[in-house]
């Protein structure tokens, strides 16, 4: 699974993750680590939810920052940015089921919200772009599962030939042997 | 009946035997680009080749009592000629048909165990079946025709075969399918197996011309049409290169994005892994390449003089050029590299900047990595292990205590090993498995490092010492970017130290479940990005 083709994030914490990189014997460069320590400054928990979620994507941790997001998500579970960033790694980490579940969620979410015009079009279109996208990782489970039932039957076909030819090969009775 | 008699049933029997084993042996080689060469696939191939043996030495036992088993044989050995020659041609459609395009490594495991035995049981059950006809027949008209006893006529037969069968082997892997490819191979089968027929159906003196031209039909309509095809290259590649060696199909891939131009070098592929990649300039790839973090260790050490690294599982040379853009400029690279399959090394010298002939650069072609490293004198700095077989198994003999005991013994003192492992995450039941048999080995703790945007792992083991704590002091190094790398290395979650006689079990020489834990890891696969374990 080619997990780099995972959109870059545009929700970055840019005051988060501007911590100075610095050589060694100076100040350690410990950006990812500050800043998570920073959101738990942060008291409203969707929030640090959201912010967790960015910083552990740029960290390449896309597990992680799943896991982030579905416990944010259990808060807030109408969160257009955490199921929008949900939604984008479960289609990364290829987990069909949560992604439909949550892509039909982020349509609902986006009917719901009150939105300016600008907004409202923005939303609607990443919207139907990430349900697509679900859609056609569902029908790529589907197929896969399509196709191993196919292959178990063929298996189940032959094997049933060959017994059933053994089984005639067994029960027919030896014709005299000819010889010149 | 005269000896010259006797001779040519006995050369169809060992035909028959050199032409079943040329098709087993390539049949792995058909359906690799879908099913790959695991030791299932090749357990599926051999089950339904001894399968379809087994019930054409029935069918050969009754067909046998017949009155013209010389006919009888002609006859089996032009249809198994002409099911053989359209192997080719049938392989892309049929293991098409059980395996969709797309499918990511972690989601195949399923579909690999069922669709490579419904492959086999397709492609290879009707030639094996009328191959296997062959022994009976040629028994009855030896015996028929010499008054031999049957145990003296089934001997020479069996004998003959069996040796037929040891020269299909050695000639398929060594000789046949390096020089002639898949397609060829099997045209060539289905001709050498319709010369025998015809032969054979001289000798019964039947059947008509017009029943000879029905029988040999699929075999001239397959002649001009059957070739075999690999699946495309992904999207957004386009083929550079492509060649069948001793060991596999291999080919090289190129991005078709004109300003960074990559390069892959993947082998049997179906599936979404590659052996090697290249760059045009030698350092770090992209994010979500393991390769990037083989080069820690050198930044870790602060070392000043030559870092002496052998990489078991060179592939075409990537953990090199890796390392050599990479280092502290003070740093000289002495490389030495051992890779199995020499068709890898010339494609990386064609296509990878592989040296041919550095002093620096010593390329151990042909070698195992296990033997290659015993034959080391020098100690090395820093040992990689990248070593894969069917795109997914790390080798047996290069996970177990024992090897782990003997790349230690090659290191210099507080020298690295560095593993690349394939898992799920921390408490994958192979990392687990190979980190604390690492860890038993080389007497320290192991740490494990999930490589950010990748499902693969670094194992990080030293001779007498331990890696740096993640996120502690002696964790960040001189340089920014480096550092900046470790930063996100060092988060919770995304590390672990495993000690020795760790959770999984211990891999030896003489037990190793690692087949095992390679497919669960797979079966558990994507439930554990979730739980997180």
């Amino acid at each position: 699974m080619d997990l780099r083709a995972l959109k870059p994030g545009v929700l970055l914490l840019a005051c988060a993750l501007s911590f100075p990189v610095r050589a060694r014997g100076e100040e350690r460069p410990r950006r990812f680590e500050q800043a998570l320590a920073a959101t738990d400054q942060e008291p409203d928990a969707t929030s640090r939810a959201r912010a967790r979620v960015e910083i552990l994507y740029s960290a390449g941790d896309l597990p992680g920052a799943l896991r982030e997001a579905l416990a944010g998500l259990r808060l807030a579970p109408g969160d257009r940015i955490l199921l929008r960033r949900a939604l984008e790694l479960e289609t990364a980490l290829r987990l069909p089921e949560l992604a439909r579940a949550h892509s039909q969620e982020l349509e609902r979410a986006v009917r719901r919200d009150v939105l300016d015009d600008e907004a409202r079009l923005w939303w609607e279109r990443e919207a139907a772009a990430l349900s697509e996208a679900a859609r056609k990782l569902q029908e790529h489970q589907a197929r896969l599962g399509t196709a191993i039932t196919r292959a178990r039957w063929v298996c189940v076909v032959f094997l049933a030939g060959v017994l059933v030819a053994s089984a005639a090969l067994a029960r027919s009775r030896p014709t005299p042997v000819h010889r010149a | 009946m005269s000896s010259r008699g006797s001779a040519w049933i006995l050369a169809v029997a060992g035909l028959a035997g050199a032409c079943s084993m040329t098709l087993e042996l390539s049949a792995v080689r058909l359906v690799a680009p879908w099913f790959g060469t695991s030791s299932v696939v090749w357990t599926h191939v051999i089950g339904v080749v001894l399968l379809a043996l087994s019930v054409g030495y029935w069918m050969g036992a009754r067909l046998s009592r017949g009155a013209n088993p010389e006919r009888t044989l002609g006859i089996a050995l032009l249809l198994a000629a002409g099911a053989t020659a359209w192997l080719p041609a049938l392989a892309h459609p049929v293991a098409s048909w059980f395996r969709p395009a797309g499918i990511a490594l972690d989601e195949a495991a399923e579909l690999l165990q069922w669709g490579s035995l419904a492959a086999a049981l397709v492609l290879f059950l009707p030639p094996t079946l009328l191959l296997g006809c062959a022994p009976p027949l040629a028994t009855e008209i030896l015996q028929r025709r010499s008054d031999r006893s049957a145990g003296d006529s089934g001997g020479r037969v069996l004998a003959l075969s069996t040796l037929g069968s040891i020269a299909g082997t050695f000639s398929t892997t060594y000789l046949v399918l390096p020089a002639l490819g898949l397609t060829r191979t099997y045209l060539g089968v289905g001709v050498l197996l319709a010369l025998t027929g015809i032969w054979s159906l001289v000798q019964g003196r039947g059947p008509t011309k017009g029943a000879l031209g029905i029988l040999l039909l699929p075999l001239l309509v397959a002649l001009p049409v059957s070739r075999s095809r690999n699946p495309a290259a992904p999207e957004g590649w386009r083929v550079l290169d492509q060649a069948e060696s001793a060991y596999q199909s291999i080919r090289i891939v190129e991005s078709l994005e004109p300003d960074a131009p990559f390069r892959r070098l993947q082998v049997n592929e179906g599936l979404d892994s590659f052996q090697s990649v290249w760059q045009p300039e030698p350092g770090l790839l992209p994010d979500g390449y393991y390769y990037n973090l083989f080069v820690l260790p050198v930044w870790w050490s602060e070392s000043a003089g030559p870092w002496r690294v052998f990489v078991a599982g060179l592939g075409a040379g990537t953990a090199w050029r890796v390392l050599e853009g990479a280092m502290p400029a003070q740093v000289r690279l002495v490389g030495t590299g051992a890779e199995i399959d020499p068709e890898v090394v010339a494609m990386g010298r064609r296509w990878f900047d592989l040296p041919a002939s550095e002093p620096d650069r010593r390329v151990l072609a042909g070698w195992d990595a296990r033997a290659a490293l015993a034959s080391q004198v020098e100690p090395f700095e820093e040992i990689v292990l990248d070593a894969y077989a069917n795109q997914m198994e790390i080798p047996a003999h290069l996970c177990t205590l024992e090897f782990f005991e003997e790349v230690e013994s090659h290191l210099a003192p507080a020298g690295w090993l560095a593993v690349n492992i394939g898992g799920f995450g921390l408490a994958d039941p192979v990392v687990e498995s190979v980190a604390g048999t690492v860890a038993s080995a080389f007497g320290t703790r192991v740490l494990a490092v999930r490589v950010p945007f990748s499902r693969n792992c670094i194992l990080f083991a030293r001779r007498g010492a331990e890696a740096p704590t993640p996120g502690s002091e002696a964790w960040f190094v001189s340089d920014a970017g480096q550092s900046e790398r470790l930063s996100a290395l060092s988060l919770e979650g995304t590390w672990r130290w495993f000690e020795a006689g760790g959770i999984g079990p211990i891999l030896t020489d003489d037990e190793n479940p690692i087949d095992a834990l390679q497919w669960e890891s797979i079966r558990r696969g994507r439930e554990s990005w979730i739980s997180g374990h």
